[in-house]
């Protein structure tokens, strides 16, 4: 599969945005890399774990009323597009495992009386980048998207960029994002109540474990 | 016993504390009273070794010379009530406890904190997340009494409240007492101090200790101020 097959793809899945925005890493990185596709069509409640190698990721998930739980591990250098068609009432919980260098950009497209409850959690050890849209266009009527996003990070460098786009008054968007971080006052406080560095960076885990 | 040896301390280079000497028995009540910016809190946050401050002195607990130890060693044995709890919205009550806790008691957790006045969903919410400030006292005296220290200090958790939790704050400083714990209460709530059962008033003025002894000298500071000293 060449490069040319790959672009013709990304034209199908909002792949100028997609290949503007990573270009600079396509260019540098991504040249020889393999690319990967699938299609998942989800008309049940399920669970997907994905783990990252050095390629080019591509993944459309066509979801009908259902609960889907995908888990995704990486410690390479990887890029993934993930496009979500939600039909129906769905939740999405989307956990990513970062120890390397990872570039994804979820779309949600959302279709006419459909509503999206997505949630990301990132815990990020490393380099990541994660675009993440809700798309409801303009003949997809009453349908709603929320996206929550929820990030930890160790040492990391993370950018998370929600965008959404919603191109009728009769649809609703929503985001709300959280980062599992101390100041250091609040350190100070629970150095007072008897705890060190290494326990509350486990009770920020378990914290983040529980969402 | 606790005892403060020619304790010096600086905040920013500059001096905060000259030559504090002190001393404190179990199963007393201290209070340690002075007008604003006379070093109190740094006092307490000195014996807790708070990283933010540099000291030179002595800090001896049960013979024991905890001067130099980690905050978060010396805060298994005292308790420090924060004048301004912080807000961390990120962790949430339950948790805390349960990690701080040698038994985390759900229900007589929740039994204490409605006693003390606090939200129904306080153990579902950030540590001191959106609780008035009279609520964060509240929660520092249920963390005092849960917590069990032998020592215990509280920085003004007299004010700001209403009269309903300076009642119950009375009956904890009592109990604590009669627990044969050491309680340093700072203040600067003069009529509810000449209510408590004080054993030693310490007045602290300019980084310096001006008075040890009985409570009779609030009547002095009432009548004259601080001028007296």
């Amino acid at each position: 599969m060449g490069i040319r097959v790959y672009w013709i793809r990304l034209k199908k899945m909002d792949s100028t945005f997609f290949k503007n925005i990573f270009k600079k890493y396509y260019d540098k990185v991504f040249d020889n890399y393999k690319i990967i596709e699938k299609e998942f069509d989800i008309n049940k409640d399920q669970h997907i774990e994905i783990d990252l190698d050095n390629n080019i990721y591509y993944n459309v998930f066509n979801i009908n009323n259902s609960e889907i739980k995908i888990k995704i591990n990486n410690n390479d250098i990887s890029m993934m597009y993930n496009e979500f068609n939600i039909i129906g009432k769905v939740k999405i919980n989307i956990l990513i495992n970062n120890f390397g260098n990872l570039r994804v950009y979820n779309l949600y497209k959302i279709n006419s009386n459909s509503s999206s409850d997505s949630i990301e959690k990132i815990y990020n050890k490393n380099n990541i980048v994660l675009i993440s849209k809700i798309f409801i266009d303009k003949n997809s009527k009453n349908s709603e998207g929320k996206l929550s996003q929820y990030l930890l990070e160790e040492n990391g460098i993370s950018i998370l960029l929600p965008i959404l786009d919603i191109e009728n008054n009769k649809s609703k968007g929503f985001h709300g994002s959280k980062i599992f971080k101390l100041t250091e006052k609040e350190e100070n406080y629970l150095k007072y109540l008897s705890l060190n560095k290494e326990e509350i960076k486990n009770i920020l885990i378990r914290e983040f474990n529980s969402i | 016993m606790l005892k403060i040896e020619g304790l010096n301390v600086y905040s920013d280079n500059k001096k905060i504390l000259e030559n504090v000497n002190l001393e404190f028995e179990y199963g007393k009540l201290y209070l340690v009273f002075g007008p604003n910016g006379s070093g109190k809190t740094t006092f307490a946050k000195a014996i807790l070794n708070d990283e933010s401050l540099k000291k030179d002195g002595k800090i001896i607990l049960d013979n024991i010379d905890i001067t130099n130890e980690k905050t978060e060693n010396i805060s298994k044995y005292i308790f420090y009530s924060f004048q301004d709890s912080v807000e961390i919205e990120n962790i949430r009550t339950r948790t805390l406890l349960m990690y701080i806790l040698d038994n985390f008691d759900e229900k007589k957790i929740l039994n204490l904190g409605k006693d003390l006045g606090l939200p129904e969903d306080f153990l579902d919410r950030g540590v001191n997340y959106n609780l008035s400030g009279g609520e964060k006292k509240r929660f520092s005296l249920l963390l005092s009494i849960l917590l069990n220290r032998k020592i215990i200090i509280f920085d003004e958790i007299d004010s700001g409240v209403d009269i309903e939790f300076l009642n119950k704050l009375k009956y904890y400083l009592d109990k604590f007492k009669k627990e044969n714990k050491i309680v340093i209460l700072i203040s600067h709530n003069l009529k509810f101090a000449k209510e408590l059962d004080v054993d030693k008033v310490i007045i602290l003025i300019d980084g310096k200790v001006k008075y040890i002894g009985d409570k009779s000298i609030l009547d002095k500071i009432e009548k004259n101020g601080f001028n007296i000293f």
